[in-house]
């Protein structure tokens, strides 16, 4: 079967359950900056990483069991993290 | 014996960004070690009874700090040399290296409450730090004074994991970064491979504060001069 370009979009979060101290230490940036709000505060839930990356796969779901794959291998420590995972066919010509 | 490992000789493994690798091998040598730095994308030399894995900042600590060292060549070596019966230390980024490879369960996370923070600590040796080698000259309840500079110190145990606070020999007096169980070191479950955020190879000369530190390295020359050809 001919394999297609396909881009994987990977958010990494803290796990729930395990404390977050960057959302901690943004949250007091924020609300340092801006006192006037003080009734609605801003709250970060969370701070994680992004990466955006091409492979070339069969289908959509075989993209996606590759990235998984690198996830649980490397990408993602489930120690301390979860992940989402967004897979899209690449432009023509695969951008 | 004719071909296997000679007891007293040790590596320091050097990653890109390493700042800690003069100072690990300094102290191994203080301890009567010959000691050789060795690049992280080369081999482990076959004859050493001893591997560090030094503080610093490992590709710049990118993605999440240790991943990309804990791929490298000579860290894929590891657990033969462990395996060989032979001794393992990570400090600071080298104990986020060894979590990272999975040479010791759970991981270390961003300091709670945030921040880098660079400072003397004390830390107590529990009774689980008990025959492991690292640990043969120090008694339980015996209290060091170490210096600690890390951002992602926080240890945090496997979700799913079993207790594992026996595997847990150094405690912070005051838990200074949210570790789970106060620990400040972790051991696997043979005793030979020690992840220690605190660090002991600056605090290895009187001259420059304390020499604390060295009672660990102390503590492995022993243990490997009475084990001449223990080695697998």
């Amino acid at each position: 079967m001919e394999s297609k370009m396909f881009t994987a979009e990977l958010i990494v979060t803290p796990r729930p359950g395990v404390r977050d101290p960057q959302a901690e230490a943004v949250t007091e940036a924020l609300q340092d900056l801006y006192p006037q709000r003080a009734a609605g505060a801003a709250k970060v839930h969370c701070v994680g990483r992004y990466l955006r990356l091409q492979l070339a796969a069969a289908d959509a779901v075989a993209a996606r069991t590759q990235v998984e794959q690198m996830c649980r291998e490397l990408l993602v420590n489930p120690n301390l993290e979860s992940f989402e995972l967004r897979i899209s066919a690449s432009g023509e010509g695969g951008a | 014996m004719s071909g296997g490992p000679v007891a007293m000789r040790a590596a320091v493994i050097v990653f890109p960004g390493s700042n800690g690798d003069r100072d690990l091998a300094e102290a191994l040598s203080a301890a009567s070690f010959a000691v050789q730095l060795c690049r992280s994308d080369e081999p482990l030399p076959p004859d050493v009874a001893l591997v560090g894995l030094p503080g610093g900042f490992s590709y710049g600590d990118y993605w999440r700090a240790g991943m990309l060292a804990s791929r490298a060549r000579a860290v894929r070596d590891l657990p033969q040399h462990i395996a060989r019966g032979g001794l393992v230390i990570g400090v600071c980024n080298g104990f986020q290296i060894l979590v990272e490879a999975g040479l010791l369960p759970g991981a270390l996370g961003y300091n709670a409450p945030p921040g880098f923070r660079h400072r003397w600590v004390e830390v107590e040796v529990s009774a689980s730090a008990a025959g492991s080698p690292w640990f043969n000259l120090l008694d339980a309840g015996a209290r060091l004074h170490l210096p600690m500079a890390h951002g992602e110190g926080r240890y945090q145990p496997p979700p799913d994991a079993p207790e594992l606070s026996e595997q847990v020999p150094l405690r912070y007096c005051q838990n200074p970064n949210g570790s789970y169980a106060d620990a400040a070191a972790l051991l696997d479950r043979s005793g030979r491979v020690l992840g220690i955020m605190p660090h002991p190879e600056r605090a290895a000369d009187p001259r420059l504060g304390r020499s604390d530190g060295m009672a660990l390295f102390a503590s492995a020359a022993r243990y490997l001069r009475a084990t001449p050809g223990g080695l697998r």
